[in-house]
Protein backbone atom coordinates (compact mmCIF):
# COMPACT_ATOMS: atom_id res chain seq x y z
CA UNK A 1 0.00 0.00 0.00
CA UNK A 2 2.98 2.20 1.06
CA UNK A 3 4.93 1.73 -2.13
CA UNK A 4 1.47 2.53 -4.01
CA UNK A 5 1.16 5.63 -2.81
CA UNK A 6 4.59 6.36 -3.42
CA UNK A 7 3.85 5.61 -6.98
CA UNK A 8 0.77 7.52 -7.46
CA UNK A 9 2.31 10.73 -6.13
CA UNK A 10 4.90 9.90 -8.45
CA UNK A 11 2.79 9.29 -11.51
CA UNK A 12 0.55 12.30 -10.43
CA UNK A 13 3.80 14.80 -9.76
CA UNK A 14 4.68 13.84 -13.31
CA UNK A 15 1.19 14.73 -14.75
CA UNK A 16 1.47 17.94 -12.86
CA UNK A 17 2.81 20.38 -15.06
CA UNK A 18 0.32 19.23 -18.34
CA UNK A 19 -2.44 18.84 -15.86
CA UNK A 20 -2.07 22.69 -14.65
CA UNK A 21 -2.01 23.61 -18.37
CA UNK A 22 -5.35 22.09 -19.24
CA UNK A 23 -6.62 23.73 -16.30
CA UNK A 24 -5.36 27.38 -17.21
CA UNK A 25 -6.48 26.69 -20.98
CA UNK A 26 -10.13 26.21 -19.84
CA UNK A 27 -10.26 28.95 -17.28
CA UNK A 28 -8.48 31.23 -19.97
CA UNK A 29 -10.97 30.54 -22.47
CA UNK A 30 -14.39 29.78 -20.74
CA UNK A 31 -13.80 32.62 -18.77
CA UNK A 32 -12.86 34.96 -21.04
CA UNK A 33 -15.34 33.57 -23.87
CA UNK A 34 -18.35 34.33 -21.25
CA UNK A 35 -16.69 37.27 -20.29
CA UNK A 36 -16.89 38.78 -24.05
CA UNK A 37 -20.51 36.99 -25.00
CA UNK A 38 -21.75 38.29 -21.76
CA UNK A 39 -20.08 41.90 -22.84
CA UNK A 40 -21.47 41.44 -26.71
CA UNK A 41 -24.80 40.82 -25.33
CA UNK A 42 -25.05 43.50 -22.77
CA UNK A 43 -23.76 46.10 -26.05
CA UNK A 44 -27.30 44.60 -27.40
CA UNK A 45 -28.93 46.17 -24.81
CA UNK A 46 -27.47 48.94 -24.78
CA UNK A 47 -27.59 49.59 -28.89
CA UNK A 48 -31.80 49.08 -28.27
CA UNK A 49 -31.89 51.67 -25.22
CA UNK A 50 -30.08 54.07 -27.20
CA UNK A 51 -32.61 53.65 -30.03
CA UNK A 52 -35.39 53.99 -27.05
CA UNK A 53 -36.79 50.71 -26.81
CA UNK A 54 -38.25 49.86 -23.29
CA UNK A 55 -37.49 46.87 -21.30
CA UNK A 56 -40.17 44.60 -22.45
CA UNK A 57 -39.33 45.19 -25.96
CA UNK A 58 -35.74 44.54 -25.52
CA UNK A 59 -37.05 41.13 -23.74
CA UNK A 60 -39.06 40.43 -26.72
CA UNK A 61 -36.28 41.27 -29.07
CA UNK A 62 -33.89 39.92 -27.37
CA UNK A 63 -33.77 35.81 -26.06
CA UNK A 64 -32.54 36.36 -22.46
CA UNK A 65 -29.16 35.36 -22.02
CA UNK A 66 -27.75 32.64 -19.48
CA UNK A 67 -25.25 30.05 -18.34
CA UNK A 68 -27.18 27.60 -20.45
CA UNK A 69 -25.97 29.51 -23.60
CA UNK A 70 -22.34 29.41 -22.51
CA UNK A 71 -22.61 26.13 -22.33
CA UNK A 72 -23.70 25.43 -25.93
CA UNK A 73 -20.89 27.61 -27.36
CA UNK A 74 -17.59 26.78 -28.70
CA UNK A 75 -15.62 28.41 -26.24
CA UNK A 76 -16.73 26.11 -23.30
CA UNK A 77 -17.47 23.13 -25.73
CA UNK A 78 -13.69 23.63 -27.18
CA UNK A 79 -11.20 23.75 -23.87
CA UNK A 80 -13.73 21.04 -22.14
CA UNK A 81 -12.85 18.36 -24.83
CA UNK A 82 -9.07 19.61 -24.89
CA UNK A 83 -9.14 18.73 -21.35
CA UNK A 84 -10.94 15.32 -22.21
CA UNK A 85 -9.07 14.57 -25.22
CA UNK A 86 -5.80 15.32 -22.93
CA UNK A 87 -6.67 12.89 -20.60
CA UNK A 88 -7.62 10.42 -23.09
CA UNK A 89 -3.86 11.17 -24.71
CA UNK A 90 -2.46 10.44 -20.90
CA UNK A 91 -3.96 7.31 -20.35
CA UNK A 92 -1.77 6.00 -23.75
CA UNK A 93 1.16 8.53 -22.91
CA UNK A 94 1.35 7.77 -19.32
CA UNK A 95 3.01 3.82 -20.22
CA UNK A 96 4.74 4.62 -23.55
CA UNK A 97 6.12 7.94 -22.01
CA UNK A 98 8.55 5.31 -19.64
CA UNK A 99 8.91 3.32 -23.07
CA UNK A 100 9.30 5.53 -26.13
CA UNK A 101 12.53 7.50 -26.91
CA UNK A 102 15.63 7.27 -25.36
CA UNK A 103 13.64 6.99 -21.87
CA UNK A 104 14.33 3.75 -19.93
CA UNK A 105 12.62 4.71 -17.00
CA UNK A 106 10.41 1.37 -17.68
CA UNK A 107 13.57 -0.33 -16.55
CA UNK A 108 13.27 1.19 -12.94
CA UNK A 109 9.48 0.78 -12.53
CA UNK A 110 9.62 -2.83 -13.41
CA UNK A 111 12.47 -3.41 -10.63
CA UNK A 112 11.26 -1.39 -8.12
CA UNK A 113 11.05 -4.34 -5.07
CA UNK A 114 7.26 -3.85 -5.23
CA UNK A 115 4.45 -6.03 -7.01
CA UNK A 116 4.32 -4.74 -10.87
CA UNK A 117 0.72 -4.68 -10.16
CA UNK A 118 1.61 -1.33 -7.95
CA UNK A 119 2.55 0.21 -10.95
CA UNK A 120 -0.27 -0.97 -12.49
CA UNK A 121 -2.68 0.86 -10.22
CA UNK A 122 -0.39 4.11 -9.77
CA UNK A 123 -1.28 5.15 -13.63
CA UNK A 124 -5.10 3.62 -12.74
CA UNK A 125 -5.16 5.79 -9.95
CA UNK A 126 -3.81 9.18 -11.60
CA UNK A 127 -6.01 8.79 -14.71
CA UNK A 128 -9.28 8.90 -12.63
CA UNK A 129 -8.38 11.38 -9.83
CA UNK A 130 -7.18 13.46 -13.10
CA UNK A 131 -10.84 12.84 -14.43
CA UNK A 132 -12.38 13.86 -11.55
CA UNK A 133 -10.87 16.62 -11.12
CA UNK A 134 -11.38 17.79 -14.07
CA UNK A 135 -15.54 17.40 -13.75
CA UNK A 136 -14.62 18.87 -10.44
CA UNK A 137 -13.04 22.27 -11.96
CA UNK A 138 -15.29 22.09 -14.93
CA UNK A 139 -18.03 22.72 -12.22
CA UNK A 140 -16.21 25.15 -10.31
CA UNK A 141 -15.65 27.18 -13.89
CA UNK A 142 -19.62 26.99 -14.51
CA UNK A 143 -20.01 28.38 -11.18
CA UNK A 144 -17.85 31.48 -11.57
CA UNK A 145 -19.55 31.36 -15.25
CA UNK A 146 -22.77 32.32 -13.76
CA UNK A 147 -21.94 34.77 -11.45
CA UNK A 148 -19.69 36.39 -14.42
CA UNK A 149 -23.22 36.65 -16.42
CA UNK A 150 -25.19 37.78 -13.22
CA UNK A 151 -22.45 40.85 -12.80
CA UNK A 152 -22.67 42.12 -16.15
CA UNK A 153 -26.12 41.48 -17.46
CA UNK A 154 -28.97 42.89 -15.83
CA UNK A 155 -31.30 40.10 -13.90
CA UNK A 156 -34.35 41.03 -16.28
CA UNK A 157 -32.34 39.80 -19.27
CA UNK A 158 -31.08 36.82 -17.81
CA UNK A 159 -32.31 33.73 -17.88
CA UNK A 160 -31.27 32.11 -14.25
CA UNK A 161 -30.92 28.47 -14.46
CA UNK A 162 -29.23 26.56 -10.86
CA UNK A 163 -26.06 24.74 -12.10
CA UNK A 164 -27.26 21.37 -11.45
CA UNK A 165 -30.26 22.41 -14.44
CA UNK A 166 -27.63 23.48 -16.59
CA UNK A 167 -25.20 20.55 -15.97
CA UNK A 168 -28.67 18.55 -16.38
CA UNK A 169 -29.67 20.49 -20.28
CA UNK A 170 -26.13 19.38 -21.65
CA UNK A 171 -25.56 15.63 -22.66
CA UNK A 172 -21.50 16.03 -22.12
CA UNK A 173 -21.94 17.82 -18.96
CA UNK A 174 -24.43 15.47 -17.53
CA UNK A 175 -22.01 12.34 -18.85
CA UNK A 176 -19.64 14.10 -16.74
CA UNK A 177 -21.41 15.05 -13.91
CA UNK A 178 -24.59 13.31 -13.47
CA UNK A 179 -26.94 14.61 -10.90
CA UNK A 180 -27.96 11.52 -9.65
CA UNK A 181 -25.30 9.81 -7.39
CA UNK A 182 -26.32 6.42 -8.53
CA UNK A 183 -25.45 7.39 -12.10
CA UNK A 184 -22.29 9.01 -11.11
CA UNK A 185 -20.55 6.10 -9.37
CA UNK A 186 -22.48 4.28 -12.82
CA UNK A 187 -20.09 6.46 -15.35
CA UNK A 188 -17.30 6.45 -12.93
CA UNK A 189 -17.04 2.71 -12.92
CA UNK A 190 -17.74 2.51 -16.59
CA UNK A 191 -14.53 4.86 -16.94
CA UNK A 192 -12.56 2.91 -15.23
CA UNK A 193 -13.16 -0.61 -16.44
CA UNK A 194 -12.96 1.22 -20.08
CA UNK A 195 -9.32 2.40 -18.76
CA UNK A 196 -8.18 -1.17 -17.58
CA UNK A 197 -8.98 -2.31 -20.85
CA UNK A 198 -6.71 0.36 -22.99
CA UNK A 199 -3.77 -0.53 -19.95
CA UNK A 200 -4.19 -4.15 -20.64
CA UNK A 201 -4.53 -3.13 -24.36
CA UNK A 202 -1.13 -1.13 -24.13
CA UNK A 203 0.84 -4.20 -22.34
CA UNK A 204 -0.64 -6.79 -24.82
CA UNK A 205 0.88 -4.40 -27.68
CA UNK A 206 4.27 -3.47 -24.96
CA UNK A 207 4.29 -7.88 -24.70
CA UNK A 208 3.96 -8.52 -28.65
CA UNK A 209 5.04 -5.33 -30.31
CA UNK A 210 3.92 -5.64 -33.74
CA UNK A 211 1.26 -8.94 -33.56
CA UNK A 212 0.66 -7.39 -30.23
CA UNK A 213 -1.32 -4.30 -31.96
CA UNK A 214 -3.89 -6.53 -33.79
CA UNK A 215 -4.41 -8.72 -30.22
CA UNK A 216 -4.73 -4.88 -28.58
CA UNK A 217 -7.36 -4.06 -30.91
CA UNK A 218 -8.98 -7.12 -30.75
CA UNK A 219 -8.97 -6.95 -26.59
CA UNK A 220 -11.22 -3.62 -27.56
CA UNK A 221 -13.39 -5.77 -29.36
CA UNK A 222 -14.04 -8.38 -27.27
CA UNK A 223 -14.44 -6.06 -24.07
CA UNK A 224 -16.88 -3.90 -25.87
CA UNK A 225 -18.39 -6.73 -27.02
CA UNK A 226 -18.94 -8.29 -23.61
CA UNK A 227 -19.76 -5.08 -22.08
CA UNK A 228 -22.47 -4.29 -24.42
CA UNK A 229 -23.44 -7.66 -24.49
CA UNK A 230 -27.33 -6.86 -22.65
CA UNK A 231 -27.71 -4.13 -24.87
CA UNK A 232 -26.94 -5.76 -28.38
CA UNK A 233 -28.33 -9.14 -27.24
CA UNK A 234 -31.69 -7.49 -26.45
CA UNK A 235 -31.60 -6.22 -30.01
CA UNK A 236 -30.18 -9.32 -31.89
CA UNK A 237 -32.61 -11.97 -30.39
CA UNK A 238 -35.64 -9.77 -30.53
CA UNK A 239 -36.27 -9.64 -26.95
CA UNK A 240 -37.19 -6.09 -24.79
CA UNK A 241 -38.71 -7.36 -21.87
CA UNK A 242 -36.34 -5.82 -19.52
CA UNK A 243 -36.66 -2.71 -17.77
CA UNK A 244 -34.46 -0.25 -18.14
CA UNK A 245 -32.16 -0.44 -14.20
CA UNK A 246 -32.64 -4.32 -15.11
CA UNK A 247 -30.24 -3.50 -18.05
CA UNK A 248 -28.04 -0.95 -16.06
CA UNK A 249 -27.28 -4.02 -14.12
CA UNK A 250 -26.79 -6.75 -16.24
CA UNK A 251 -24.10 -3.83 -17.97
CA UNK A 252 -22.38 -3.31 -14.62
CA UNK A 253 -22.18 -7.11 -14.29
CA UNK A 254 -20.51 -7.76 -17.68
CA UNK A 255 -18.44 -4.95 -17.25
CA UNK A 256 -17.20 -6.83 -13.85
CA UNK A 257 -16.61 -9.52 -15.70
CA UNK A 258 -14.38 -7.56 -17.94
CA UNK A 259 -12.95 -5.74 -15.10
CA UNK A 260 -11.76 -8.92 -13.21
CA UNK A 261 -10.49 -10.31 -16.95
CA UNK A 262 -8.67 -7.57 -17.78
CA UNK A 263 -6.89 -7.58 -14.29
CA UNK A 264 -5.85 -10.84 -14.40
CA UNK A 265 -4.38 -10.55 -17.43
CA UNK A 266 -2.69 -7.51 -16.93
CA UNK A 267 -0.84 -9.27 -14.29
CA UNK A 268 -0.04 -11.93 -16.14
CA UNK A 269 1.36 -9.79 -19.08
CA UNK A 270 2.93 -6.97 -16.68
CA UNK A 271 4.71 -10.14 -14.71
CA UNK A 272 5.84 -12.60 -17.10
CA UNK A 273 5.40 -11.40 -20.89
CA UNK A 274 5.92 -7.79 -20.91
CA UNK A 275 9.34 -6.67 -22.29
CA UNK A 276 11.81 -3.72 -22.23
CA UNK B 1 25.14 -17.78 -7.40
CA UNK B 2 23.36 -16.69 -10.56
CA UNK B 3 22.11 -19.94 -12.31
CA UNK B 4 21.22 -19.21 -15.94
CA UNK B 5 20.24 -22.93 -17.47
CA UNK B 6 19.67 -23.35 -21.25
CA UNK B 7 17.58 -20.32 -21.34
CA UNK B 8 15.96 -19.89 -25.16
CA UNK B 9 14.77 -16.67 -26.43
CA UNK B 10 13.86 -15.53 -29.90
CA UNK B 11 12.51 -12.16 -31.08
CA UNK B 12 10.04 -13.35 -34.29
CA UNK B 13 11.86 -15.99 -36.62
CA UNK B 14 15.19 -15.28 -34.73
CA UNK B 15 16.66 -17.14 -32.00
CA UNK B 16 18.46 -14.89 -29.90
CA UNK B 17 19.32 -17.43 -27.06
CA UNK B 18 19.51 -21.03 -27.97
CA UNK B 19 20.39 -22.68 -24.93
CA UNK B 20 22.36 -20.71 -22.88
CA UNK B 21 23.72 -21.79 -19.56
CA UNK B 22 26.43 -20.48 -17.03
CA UNK B 23 26.67 -19.45 -13.73
CA UNK B 24 27.51 -16.65 -12.16
CA UNK B 25 29.23 -16.60 -8.15
CA UNK B 26 29.56 -14.18 -5.42
CA UNK B 27 33.12 -12.16 -5.18
CA UNK B 28 33.30 -12.81 -8.41
CA UNK B 29 33.26 -10.62 -12.12
CA UNK B 30 31.90 -12.27 -14.67
CA UNK B 31 32.41 -11.17 -18.00
CA UNK B 32 29.84 -12.31 -20.99
CA UNK B 33 31.83 -11.98 -24.22
CA UNK B 34 30.11 -11.67 -28.27
CA UNK B 35 29.64 -9.91 -30.89
CA UNK B 36 26.94 -7.18 -31.44
CA UNK B 37 23.76 -9.42 -31.51
CA UNK B 38 24.65 -12.68 -29.35
CA UNK B 39 22.14 -12.04 -27.12
CA UNK B 40 24.72 -10.48 -24.16
CA UNK B 41 21.77 -7.24 -22.82
CA UNK B 42 18.96 -9.94 -23.86
CA UNK B 43 20.70 -12.68 -20.55
CA UNK B 44 20.96 -9.40 -18.29
CA UNK B 45 17.42 -8.47 -19.20
CA UNK B 46 16.08 -12.40 -18.49
CA UNK B 47 17.73 -12.33 -15.80
CA UNK B 48 16.03 -9.16 -14.24
CA UNK B 49 12.76 -10.73 -15.71
CA UNK B 50 13.00 -7.61 -18.20
CA UNK B 51 12.04 -9.95 -20.87
CA UNK B 52 10.38 -13.19 -21.19
CA UNK B 53 12.34 -16.29 -22.38
CA UNK B 54 11.04 -19.39 -24.04
CA UNK B 55 12.05 -21.78 -22.13
CA UNK B 56 14.66 -22.74 -19.44
CA UNK B 57 15.16 -21.57 -15.82
CA UNK B 58 17.12 -18.23 -14.16
CA UNK B 59 17.51 -18.75 -10.47
CA UNK B 60 19.15 -16.37 -7.89
CA UNK B 61 20.94 -18.17 -4.82
CA UNK B 62 18.72 -21.07 -5.75
CA UNK B 63 15.08 -19.54 -6.06
CA UNK B 64 13.52 -17.75 -9.26
CA UNK B 65 13.03 -13.70 -8.82
CA UNK B 66 10.45 -12.51 -6.71
CA UNK B 67 9.96 -8.78 -5.98
CA UNK B 68 12.46 -8.70 -3.32
CA UNK B 69 14.92 -10.57 -5.10
CA UNK B 70 15.48 -6.99 -6.28
CA UNK B 71 16.67 -5.89 -3.09
CA UNK B 72 19.63 -8.04 -3.99
CA UNK B 73 20.06 -7.58 -7.03
CA UNK B 74 21.11 -4.43 -9.50
CA UNK B 75 20.88 -3.73 -12.69
CA UNK B 76 22.85 -1.08 -14.88
CA UNK B 77 21.80 -0.88 -18.37
CA UNK B 78 23.57 1.13 -20.84
CA UNK B 79 21.36 4.05 -20.54
CA UNK B 80 20.39 6.07 -17.77
CA UNK B 81 17.40 4.70 -15.88
CA UNK B 82 15.60 7.51 -14.03
CA UNK B 83 14.15 10.54 -15.59
CA UNK B 84 16.03 12.95 -17.29
CA UNK B 85 14.23 15.66 -15.71
CA UNK B 86 15.06 14.68 -12.62
CA UNK B 87 18.08 16.41 -10.72
CA UNK B 88 20.89 13.98 -9.11
CA UNK B 89 19.89 14.64 -5.53
CA UNK B 90 15.96 13.52 -7.08
CA UNK B 91 17.08 10.70 -8.25
CA UNK B 92 19.04 10.00 -5.24
CA UNK B 93 15.57 10.21 -3.26
CA UNK B 94 13.34 8.02 -5.47
CA UNK B 95 15.92 5.55 -4.97
CA UNK B 96 15.80 5.86 -0.82
CA UNK B 97 11.90 5.48 -1.13
CA UNK B 98 11.73 2.28 -2.55
CA UNK B 99 14.48 0.45 -1.74
CA UNK B 100 15.68 -0.59 2.00
CA UNK B 101 18.86 -1.48 0.07
CA UNK B 102 19.62 2.04 -0.40
CA UNK B 103 23.35 3.50 0.76
CA UNK B 104 22.65 7.12 1.05
CA UNK B 105 26.79 7.27 1.93
CA UNK B 106 28.24 5.19 -0.12
CA UNK B 107 26.14 7.29 -2.76
CA UNK B 108 27.36 10.45 -1.59
CA UNK B 109 30.79 8.60 -1.93
CA UNK B 110 30.31 8.27 -5.25
CA UNK B 111 29.52 11.58 -6.28
CA UNK B 112 32.32 12.48 -4.75
CA UNK B 113 34.42 9.53 -6.37
CA UNK B 114 32.63 11.28 -9.48
CA UNK B 115 33.73 14.35 -9.10
CA UNK B 116 29.51 15.36 -9.74
CA UNK B 117 27.17 17.54 -7.81
CA UNK B 118 23.55 16.79 -6.36
CA UNK B 119 21.73 19.42 -7.64
CA UNK B 120 22.71 18.80 -11.28
CA UNK B 121 19.92 17.96 -13.62
CA UNK B 122 20.38 14.53 -15.26
CA UNK B 123 19.52 16.05 -18.88
CA UNK B 124 22.35 18.21 -19.18
CA UNK B 125 24.70 15.91 -17.90
CA UNK B 126 27.24 14.78 -20.39
CA UNK B 127 26.76 10.95 -22.02
CA UNK B 128 30.06 9.84 -19.53
CA UNK B 129 28.32 11.57 -16.81
CA UNK B 130 25.10 10.40 -17.40
CA UNK B 131 26.97 6.88 -16.94
CA UNK B 132 28.52 7.16 -13.79
CA UNK B 133 25.10 8.51 -12.56
CA UNK B 134 23.54 5.22 -13.60
CA UNK B 135 26.43 3.37 -11.84
CA UNK B 136 26.28 5.45 -8.54
CA UNK B 137 22.24 4.59 -8.63
CA UNK B 138 23.46 0.87 -8.94
CA UNK B 139 26.67 0.66 -6.78
CA UNK B 140 24.69 2.63 -3.81
CA UNK B 141 22.65 -0.17 -3.42
CA UNK B 142 23.63 -2.63 -0.48
CA UNK B 143 22.73 -6.08 -2.95
CA UNK B 144 24.83 -8.98 -3.50
CA UNK B 145 24.54 -8.59 -7.00
CA UNK B 146 25.29 -5.70 -9.81
CA UNK B 147 24.77 -6.54 -13.75
CA UNK B 148 26.46 -4.34 -15.71
CA UNK B 149 25.56 -3.61 -19.80
CA UNK B 150 27.96 -2.25 -21.70
CA UNK B 151 29.35 0.19 -18.82
CA UNK B 152 32.27 1.95 -20.87
CA UNK B 153 29.93 1.79 -24.08
CA UNK B 154 30.73 5.14 -25.36
CA UNK B 155 32.22 6.93 -22.59
CA UNK B 156 36.31 9.42 -23.09
CA UNK B 157 38.97 7.75 -21.90
CA UNK B 158 38.99 9.19 -18.44
CA UNK B 159 35.48 8.52 -17.70
CA UNK B 160 36.58 5.06 -18.59
CA UNK B 161 39.59 4.97 -16.21
CA UNK B 162 37.64 6.06 -13.51
CA UNK B 163 34.82 3.42 -14.04
CA UNK B 164 37.61 1.12 -13.79
CA UNK B 165 38.64 2.34 -10.67
CA UNK B 166 35.43 1.46 -9.46
CA UNK B 167 35.75 -2.51 -9.64
CA UNK B 168 39.38 -2.33 -8.13
CA UNK B 169 37.67 -0.58 -5.16
CA UNK B 170 35.46 -2.20 -2.06
CA UNK B 171 32.62 -1.08 -3.95
CA UNK B 172 32.66 -4.38 -5.53
CA UNK B 173 34.13 -7.22 -3.40
CA UNK B 174 32.23 -9.72 -2.00
CA UNK B 175 29.67 -9.06 -4.89
CA UNK B 176 28.89 -11.74 -7.84
CA UNK B 177 29.25 -8.38 -10.56
CA UNK B 178 27.76 -9.39 -14.46
CA UNK B 179 28.66 -7.39 -17.21
CA UNK B 180 28.44 -7.16 -20.78
CA UNK B 181 31.50 -5.43 -22.37
CA UNK B 182 33.35 -4.52 -25.68
CA UNK B 183 36.53 -2.54 -23.85
CA UNK B 184 37.27 -6.02 -22.83
CA UNK B 185 41.21 -4.49 -22.75
CA UNK B 186 39.72 -1.91 -19.96
CA UNK B 187 39.07 -4.72 -17.21
CA UNK B 188 40.52 -7.61 -18.51
CA UNK B 189 42.89 -7.79 -15.23
CA UNK B 190 39.95 -7.66 -12.95
CA UNK B 191 37.78 -10.28 -14.41
CA UNK B 192 37.23 -13.96 -13.01
CA UNK B 193 34.62 -15.47 -15.40
CA UNK B 194 34.68 -15.31 -18.94
CA UNK B 195 31.57 -16.36 -21.01
CA UNK B 196 31.91 -16.12 -24.57
CA UNK B 197 28.88 -16.18 -26.78
CA UNK B 198 28.25 -16.92 -30.37
CA UNK B 199 25.04 -17.48 -32.23
CA UNK B 200 23.11 -17.69 -28.99
CA UNK B 201 25.11 -20.49 -27.50
CA UNK B 202 28.30 -19.95 -24.60
CA UNK B 203 30.77 -21.57 -26.64
CA UNK B 204 33.17 -21.42 -24.00
CA UNK B 205 33.49 -20.22 -20.52
CA UNK B 206 36.90 -20.38 -18.35
CA UNK B 207 38.23 -18.66 -15.59
CA UNK B 208 40.71 -16.14 -16.83
CA UNK B 209 43.39 -16.38 -13.77
CA UNK B 210 43.42 -20.07 -14.53
CA UNK B 211 44.14 -20.25 -18.36
CA UNK B 212 46.67 -17.32 -17.77
CA UNK B 213 48.59 -19.53 -15.45
CA UNK B 214 48.06 -22.72 -17.13
CA UNK B 215 47.92 -21.88 -20.92
CA UNK B 216 49.74 -18.32 -20.90
CA UNK B 217 46.85 -16.57 -22.71
CA UNK B 218 45.08 -13.38 -22.14
CA UNK B 219 41.51 -13.21 -22.59
CA UNK B 220 41.54 -11.64 -26.15
CA UNK B 221 44.29 -14.37 -27.38
CA UNK B 222 41.17 -17.37 -26.22
CA UNK B 223 38.53 -14.80 -27.89
CA UNK B 224 40.98 -14.94 -31.33
CA UNK B 225 40.74 -18.56 -31.19
CA UNK B 226 37.11 -18.79 -30.54
CA UNK B 227 35.79 -15.70 -32.62
CA UNK B 228 38.78 -16.00 -35.51
CA UNK B 229 39.59 -19.85 -35.83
Amino acid sequence: MKSFLKLLNFEFNRFFKLYIGIFVCMFIFQIGGTIVSSLLYKKQINKLVNQGAGQNTITEQLEPFGLLDVTYSLYFLGPLFIGLISILFYTFFIWYRDWIGKNTFIYRLLTLPTSRMNVFYAKLATIFITGLGLMAFQLFLMAIQSKVIAFIIPKVYRSDLDLMSVVYHLDITYMLLPTDVTEFIFYQYIGIVVTVVFFTSILIERSYRMIGNVYALLNIGIACLIMLAPLWSATFFGYNYLYGKEVILLVLLSSSIVLILSLVFSHYLINKKVTV
Amino acid sequence: MIEVKNIKKSYGKKQVLNGVSFTADKGEITCLVGINGSGKTTILNAIMNLTPIKSGEILIDGAELTKKTYEKIAYIPDTITMLSSMRIEDAFLFMQDYYTAWNEKRAEDLLTFFKLTKDEKIQHLSKGNKAKVNMILGLALDVDYILMDEPFSGIDIFSREQIADVFTSHLIEDRGVIITTHEIQDIEHLIDQVVLLDDGIVVKQFNAETVREEEGKSIIDVMREVYRP
